[in-house]
């Protein structure tokens, strides 16, 4: 398929060369008719110029009568000697425009060879012309039906434009394809850039457009490389800082596993219940999970996933999260509360699935207001194809223009200081919802509180 | 395969006078610092510990035969954790615990399926650590207290627990420990499913996580060293939600 631009350009460049061959058809077509408008008057062929020229010396030398036999024997073009008073030697009707016309050349300095005024045997001037075609053969309708005698000069006019249809068609075919040509040589490596633009926005750095482009060399070619070079540098920076973030994370859990083997020794050796190791042992807890979540997203980022692909029973997953979560909530004196189980079966990997509904669900319960309920809604869209999990608390909600942020790394509410925990955990959510192909978005409640909303598309059932 | 039943002949053997002797752990990690501490507090435990920091070594003492347990790591540099512990694996069946990073499933699935017994995921507290050694090593060292030699039979399965030996249609099978704790649940319970907790807490002596695959990539490992029945089934059976059968013939 190709795109709107290239039939824009196709249609463009077409509608040029259309305009150019109309313009260049059209003056032909006002000279020909020009042409054809003087000849329709005065024929002004070669032939007429030498039959005008026969006509005159058969007036000269055998005068009038002469003539007149000449022309009622001679089958072509009429050739009309009219006198001073204006009439016709053979009574022919002869158009007073037409004449004055004729009059008027004839007076002028390059007077066409076309029109030769005679002087015949009888003393008499005469002016003589050949007029062809249908100016007297078809007298002016004001005149009424007069009797016009064909003149029958020439071909008629239906059969000098048959022929110009071949040309034409030829024309606008090869206009045709030129302008689809060129309109392809100008979308298609526009079109390749575009693809190539898609895939890095969508994450997919290691795409390049020089294949494509190969050897050509102008502006868009350019531009070509250049998007490769700008990939080459976002990538090597994206590498980087993820390696950074991979190593960082890694080289701390180093000395934390000592830092942990440590305070086991010095508990097992002293044996005592001593307050300041336990708080040691809780913040390396809380350090070694802030590092787990860094390393799990810094994976998510990278593309790697957790786990293995297989079906997984929703209504299951989201029983057992919630079991979870209220295990927890009750002993805040919170609830979480699912409205009406919906059974669906979704593919994916139920370890990243379960993490990312129980960061939501847990991000709910620490930003409920106290003693709230956390309501969880599940639903299945008609045509079968989504999954939607609803987590709804009644906490104060998130700022509309913060919305957009609650889902990047490191994000918090801007009232949310108080809180325990790293804004990491709806950054992993929205990284596993987005590599199961689904969605993930927040929006305030009406009645008050955040909504946050997660559809998961379903492979159909299989028969 | 001479050199695996001396393995186990040596290990029962020490089992039985493992009450006296203190029970030899071989440490494999990297790091020195974590080692000199683990290694302390092993002692400090009752434990007579070996430690190695590079993993070529670690393999050679490995396969010594001195050793009730190894722990090690498989995120080490050099020699790749993994690659030592697949060749410990290719001549011992003697238990391994491996100590893997926390939230790799890569390498934890990889190293269960290349045999390892059951991993830590790294930090851990040195209890957690301990625990899970005490744990492999109760199944390893179940001593014939009560000396009736009972074989448990079904079929073409035989398996004595207290000799930790097992054969399959009169071939002997080589299981590592914890495969063949499994397995033994699996028989002692025949004909019935048993959940994957269950299965969890005998043989791995801890509760099943959520979303763990140990006790699925345990069972196919035995299963493909079983082989198939003549109909094209396998013995052991997975059945949905309420975890691994198997079959009674």
């Amino acid at each position: 398929m190709m795109g709107r631009l290239f039939w824009k350009f196709f249609a463009f460049i077409w509608l040029a060369q259309l305009a150019g061959i109309v313009a260049i058809a059209s003056s032909f077509w006002l000279t020909e008719s020009r042409a054809d408008r003087i000849s329709a008057e005065i024929d002004a062929g070669p032939g007429a110029g030498f039959r005008v020229d026969a006509a005159a010396a058969i007036v000269r030398y055998a005068g009038i009568s002469a003539l007149k036999e000449w022309a009622q024997r001679d089958p072509g073009p009429t050739v009309y000697a009219v006198d001073d008073a204006g009439r016709d030697v053979l009574g022919r009707p002869v158009a007073p425009d037409l004449l004055a016309r004729v009059r008027e050349l004839q007076h002028t300095s390059g007077a066409p060879s076309v029109i030769r005024e005679s002087l015949g045997a009888d003393g008499r001037r005469y002016v003589l012309f050949s007029a062809g075609r249908e100016s007297l053969a078809r007298p002016p309708a004001s005149r009424g039906p007069g009797p016009g005698p064909n003149p029958g000069g020439g071909p008629g006019p239906r059969w000098g434009r048959v022929p110009h249809a071949a040309p034409l068609i030829a024309t606008l075919l090869a206009s045709l394809a030129t302008a689809l040509m060129l309109a392809w040589y100008v979308a298609k490596p526009i079109r390749s850039l575009r693809t190539a633009f898609d895939a890095v926005a969508g994450g997919d750095l290691k795409v390049r457009v020089a294949p494509v482009i190969g050897g050509r060399k102008d502006e868009l070619a350019d531009l070509g490389r250049d998007f490769d070079r700008m990939a080459n540098r976002l990538q090597a920076s994206m590498d980087g800082q993820r390696r950074l973030l991979h190593d960082v994370s890694h080289e701390m859990r180093s000395p934390l596993a000592r830092l942990q083997a440590a305070t086991g020794l010095i508990r097992l050796k002293f044996g005592q219940q001593e307050p300041a190791i336990e708080r040691i042992e809780e913040e390396i807890v809380r350090i070694d999970r802030l590092v787990g979540d860094l390393l799990k997203l810094s994976r998510l980022e990278a593309g790697e996933l957790a786990g293995l692909e297989e079906e997984v029973d929703m209504q299951e997953l989201v029983r057992e999260v919630l079991d979870d979560a209220n295990f927890e909530a009750h002993a805040m004196n919170r609830e979480v509360i699912w409205d009406h189980e919906t059974p669906g079966t979704v593919i994916g990997r139920p370890e990243m699935l379960h993490g990312a509904i129980e960061n939501v669900v847990r991000n709910a319960l620490k930003h409920a207001a106290q003693s709230r309920e956390i309501h969880v809604e599940t639903t299945i869209d008609r045509g079968h194809s989504t999954y939607t999990v609803r987590v709804l608390d009644a906490g104060p909600g998130v700022p509309e223009n913060e919305l957009p942020e609650l889902f990047t790394p490191f994000f918090r509410a801007v009232d949310a200081a108080r809180t325990d925990g790293y804004g990491l955990g709806l950054a992993i959510a929205r990284r596993s919802i987005e590599a199961h192909r689904g969605t993930i978005t927040a929006s305030n409640r009406l009645e008050g509180g955040l909504a946050v909303t997660i559809a998961l598309p379903m492979r159909a059932i299989m028969a | 395969v001479r050199a695996d039943a001396l393995c186990l002949r040596r290990s029962a053997v020490r089992g039985v006078v493992g009450d006296e002797h203190m029970t030899r752990v071989l440490l494999i990690d990297d790091d020195e610092k974590l080692l000199a501490l683990l290694n302390d507090y092993l002692a400090e435990e009752g434990f007579a510990v070996r430690i190695e920091n590079d993993a070529t070594r670690g393999v050679v003492e490995a396969l010594s035969g001195d050793y009730a347990i190894v722990v090690l790591d498989v995120m080490m540099p050099r020699l790749n954790g993994l690659d030592a512990l697949r060749r410990i694996r290719l001549q011992s069946t003697m238990p391994i615990l491996m100590l893997t990073a926390r939230g790799d499933d890569v390498d934890r699935i990889t190293g269960l399926e290349l045999g390892a017994d059951d991993y830590v995921a790294k930090p851990c507290t040195p209890r957690e650590l301990v625990a899970r050694i005490r744990a492999i090593l109760r199944r390893t060292q179940t001593s014939g207290s009560d000396a009736v030699a009972a074989a448990l039979v079904s079929g073409g399965l035989t398996m004595w627990p207290e000799q930790r030996r097992a054969e399959w249609a009169g071939e002997p099978l080589q299981l590592t420990s914890t495969e063949f704790s499994l397995l033994e649940v699996l028989l002692r319970h025949v004909g019935y499913p048993v959940s994957k907790n269950d299965l969890s807490e005998r043989a791995l002596g801890r509760p099943h996580a959520r979303h763990d695959r140990s006790i699925d990539v345990h069972l196919s490992s035995i299963r493909r060293k079983l082989g198939s029945l003549p109909d094209g089934r396998s013995l052991i059976q997975a059945v949905h939600r309420q975890g691994y059968q198997l079959l009674k013939e």
